[in-house]
């Protein structure tokens, strides 16, 4: 009897032999012993392997033999499962194939960050007692208005999180053009939160949501994870720093800052938008800009023909940033010191050329605005006298921001003062506070650099 | 695989259980202790079916507590390499899917379902066939053989496919999952 035998048996082998179904040919077969971890190439659907395409838990996917010990080889992807790295060629077998399969249903891939892009979360510690009563005040008025509140009080993580205002259209919206991707430095635990409160139907993201543990390297972002292909993703993040190897498929968008204590996190001049007892308006800000430059980027794309180069998502969004400022040629007055070495290697002249733009040392006929720090200038009586237009220089960055040309009437060179800036702070330091900020500050990502 | 087992635990019991009840406390704190848990050696232990014998108590020193060997009938649900096993899906994604057989859990990778089914990720995650009719996506039912078991202390993972005759969804219309 089966319970006999292993009642008397005291070697740990005799007892998996007891249970292994009695047959002797198939016992052969499929002998599987638990504990052993010898390769073994498995008699099952062997076709290829080695080499092995990837491992669940150091058991390959395909063959079923088991690893001698865990070899950190390939990709992990823990974010499909714990245990789930798969190798080289097969991460770049998969990543085309879902190349393949998005653009051919006619879509494109979108990574997007979520603090301070698609929201902003703050621990419920940091908030003082006068801001905490505006908080609750406004918790109870959307509650009372009965639409999808846009700021939550999560108990259980301790945490205050706004949604940015009009998130919920725009993910709808791209969502019919890309496929989803949330990637953020907060840890799983905030992420999967914040995709409930973004997706409460969850068909947005399914399981396409990457955290801080699932990043290759620390404080970068890595688009190896996504499984995506280059050439068809874009990302929208608020934090450049992190996207050290591909800055040409970034949309860098404005930051979303409610809460207070983010906005001494960035030291930036700007105030957190609940101290100023505003919020963005859904149908001007930066959420809307970023939809209609990414409805830009697919069309694009798609409107290139397959094997064309500029069916790419990199050089759509260049071409869309191109798009700003076409036409127009500006010069600057009182911005770059006179008899700078090179007024080209200037970060607003950068910027103008990267929007499009022509760029001049002087006005000349065909000069069309003249960007100016100071009010007076020669420059700017120039183009008073010849009816072009003068504007500050904020006008320029709003381009940069907002992907459109704002009305120039509204940015009129200042008055005498020049333009009171925030203190320039490094990329490292801009770096260090975004990574401080995210999954709302609870600490697990903001160790020092 | 499903074994009718013969087992043996160590049940610690207080000495405030030391009564009329103590038979019947033993026999629910071994319940407690063992249903659902997971033996690297046995697989997992699904239910107790029956207590043979408790033996007498041997009174610890300095706790007063008492030790039971108690030997128990079990059924315990073990996966074999190559055996075939209906499971339910539980999630899918670009890499292969996901399925659960009562405590254990498989996964299927995309080398091991048929070239013709393809993935697609509008609506719900799924594998498709080409001529649209099968849907392998979270709650369908399906045949698969195990091409790997890797068992631990305590738990237990398996690899399967469903590239292979008289394999694949059973039963598309199953209860979404919980």
């Amino acid at each position: 009897m089966l319970e006999q035998e292993l009642a008397d048996s005291d070697s740990e082998d005799d007892a998996i032999n007891a249970l292994t179904p009695a047959p002797a040919e198939a016992s052969d077969a499929w002998d599987a012993r638990p504990g052993r971890k010898r390769l073994r190439t498995g008699a099952v659907a062997a076709e290829s392997c080695p080499p092995h395409p990837g491992f669940m838990h150091g058991m390959c996917i395909r063959c079923g033999a088991v690893l001698e010990d865990d070899e950190a080889t390939g990709l992990a992807l823990r974010y499909i499962h714990s245990g789930l790295r798969l190798s080289t060629a097969e991460a770049e077998r998969v990543r085309q194939r879902s190349m393949r399969r998005v653009m051919d249903s006619g879509k494109l891939l979108l990574v997007l960050d979520l603090d301070h892009t698609l929201l902003n979360s703050t621990r419920l510690t940091d908030v003082c007692d006068e801001a905490g009563t505006l908080l609750d005040a406004l918790l109870e008025r959307e509650a009372r208005a009965g639409a999808p509140p846009s700021l939550h009080r999560l108990a259980h993580l301790n945490l205050w999180t706004k949604l940015r205002p009009g998130v919920r259209a725009f993910l709808e919206a791209v969502a019919r053009h890309f496929e989803l991707h949330i990637y953020t430095h907060g840890d799983a635990d905030y992420a999967r939160a914040m995709a409930a409160l973004l997706d409460p139907g969850g068909r947005l993201f399914a399981e396409r949501v990457i955290s801080q543990a699932d990043s290759q390297q620390q404080h970068v972002k890595d688009l190896g994870v996504v499984l995506g292909a280059e050439a068809a993703a874009v990302i929208v993040d608020d934090t450049a720093a992190v996207w050290p190897q591909h800055a040409a498929n970034l949309l860098l968008v404005e930051r979303y800052i409610f809460f207070p204590a983010c906005a001494e996190r960035f030291g930036s001049t700007q105030r957190a938008l609940l101290d100023e007892g505003r919020d963005e308006d859904p149908a001007r800000g930066m959420l809307a800009a970023a939809l209609r430059v990414l409805l830009e980027v697919h069309a694009g794309v798609f409107a290139a023909r397959e094997g064309d180069p500029a069916r790419d998502a990199r050089v759509a969004l260049a071409a869309a940033r191109r798009r700003v400022l076409a036409g127009v040629r500006l010069c600057f007055s009182a911005v770059i010191p006179r008899g700078a070495a090179s007024p080209q290697a200037h970060a607003l002249w950068r910027l103008a050329e990267e929007l499009g733009a022509q760029v001049a040392d002087a006005p000349d006929e065909a000069t069309t605005h003249v960007v100016s720090a100071r009010d007076r200038t020669d420059k700017v009586l120039w183009a008073r006298q010849h009816a072009r237009f003068a504007v500050s220089t904020l006008w320029l960055h709003s381009c940069g921001v907002l992907w459109c040309k704002p009305d120039e009437q509204d940015f009129p060179v200042a008055e005498q003062r020049p333009l009171q800036l925030a203190p320039v702070r490094s990329e490292a330091q801009d770096l260090a506070a975004a990574m401080a900020g995210a999954g709302g500050g609870r600490g697990w990502a903001s160790k020092p650099l | 695989m499903f074994f009718h087992l013969q087992l043996e635990r160590e049940i610690e019991l207080q000495p405030k259980h030391f009564g009329p009840r103590l038979a019947e406390i033993l026999h629910k704190k071994l319940r407690t202790e063992i249903e659902g848990t997971c033996s690297g050696r046995y697989g997992f232990i699904i239910a107790v079916t029956d207590i043979l014998n408790t033996g007498k108590g041997t009174i610890r020193d300095g706790t007063g507590s008492a030790t039971f060997k108690v030997q128990y009938m079990c059924l315990v649900f073990r996966p074999f390499r190559g055996e075939v096993i209906d499971c339910v899906v539980s999630s899918v994604n670009k890499v292969g899917f996901f399925a659960d057989a009562g405590p254990l859990q498989l996964f299927v990778s995309n080398h091991l379902i048929p070239d013709d089914f393809d993935f697609v990720s509008t609506d719900e995650p799924a594998f498709v066939s080409a001529d649209e009719e099968v849907r392998v996506q979270a709650g369908a039912e399906v045949r698969m053989r195990i091409v790997g078991t890797r068992m631990d202390a305590t738990e237990i993972f398996c690899v399967g496919t469903i590239k292979e005759n008289y394999l694949g969804v059973i039963n598309p219309a199953a209860a979404a999952v919980g």
